[in-house]
């Protein structure tokens, strides 16, 4: 009766390290397609929008206008 | 509103010497996180200080660590006493550091770091080994995530030479 061989398993490369502990890597893939000035208007856009929501949920808390 | 990247203008603008390190310099090396500082390693010499001072005089930076909001203000009695400048202005925050941690003084960092192009000039990046070292030297939790993504795209840089850091 013929043996079923295991493959070896793959190395386990930072980039799997990443996955597995959870980072979406098509985002880090894309970022990767940037250049750093296209980065840093990415990350303006994104932490602009966390502030604006920010506000938006202290408002809706606390009241103000 | 923020508006880190006009931060930067200004600085280099008006011809600051420094070099971005911390979360930011992850971000443009292209790790998926959002951060609302700048964090800079510069020399705290009188010069470079006035420089820093009049980039910022009129986006009203005050000392966001300290209680009652001190402005920023650079004079010859506290030139020598400052090692690092926790500041908030009118565009967002910006952390001015003399060294950094598992690097050491701004010459370290400086000859560490690599150049990149911005829309308004060049300015200097701390490289992606020396930025894991120095977060691997903080050794906080979220640093240790950062490092995580940080060593994922230093290994991506592996596979395309001439990308990261210059050796």
């Amino acid at each position: 009766m013929q043996k079923n061989i295991e493959p070896e398993p793959e190395p386990m490369t930072a980039w799997k390290t990443a996955e597995a502990a959870g980072f979406d890597m098509s985002v880090i893939e894309a970022n990767l397609r940037l250049t750093p000035w296209e980065r840093i208007l990415n990350h303006s856009r994104a932490l602009n929008l966390a502030l604006q929501l920010r506000e938006a949920m202290q408002k809706q808390i606390y009241g103000g206008s | 509103m923020a508006a880190l990247e006009s931060l930067l203008e200004r600085l280099i603008q008006r011809q600051l010497e420094f070099v971005i390190v911390g979360g930011f310099a992850a971000m443009a090396h292209g790790a998926s996180i959002v951060t609302q500082d700048v964090d800079i390693c510069c020399p705290f010499n009188a010069t470079n200080l006035k420089c820093l001072h009049d980039a910022l005089a009129d986006l009203h930076p005050y000392h966001r660590l300290t209680p009652n909001r001190l402005p920023l203000q650079i004079t010859p009695e506290n030139i020598g006493r400052l090692e690092n400048l926790y500041l908030m202005t009118d565009w967002g925050q910006i952390d001015c550091l003399s060294r950094i941690k598992g690097i050491g003084e701004f010459e370290a960092v400086r000859t560490r770091s690599v150049e990149i192009q911005l829309a308004f000039g060049r300015c200097r990046v701390l490289g992606l080994d020396a930025l894991i070292a120095a977060k691997l030297a903080i050794g906080e939790t979220r640093d240790k995530l950062t490092v995580i993504q940080l060593q994922a795209i230093r290994e991506r840089q592996d596979l395309k030479p001439g990308t990261g850091e210059q050796r």
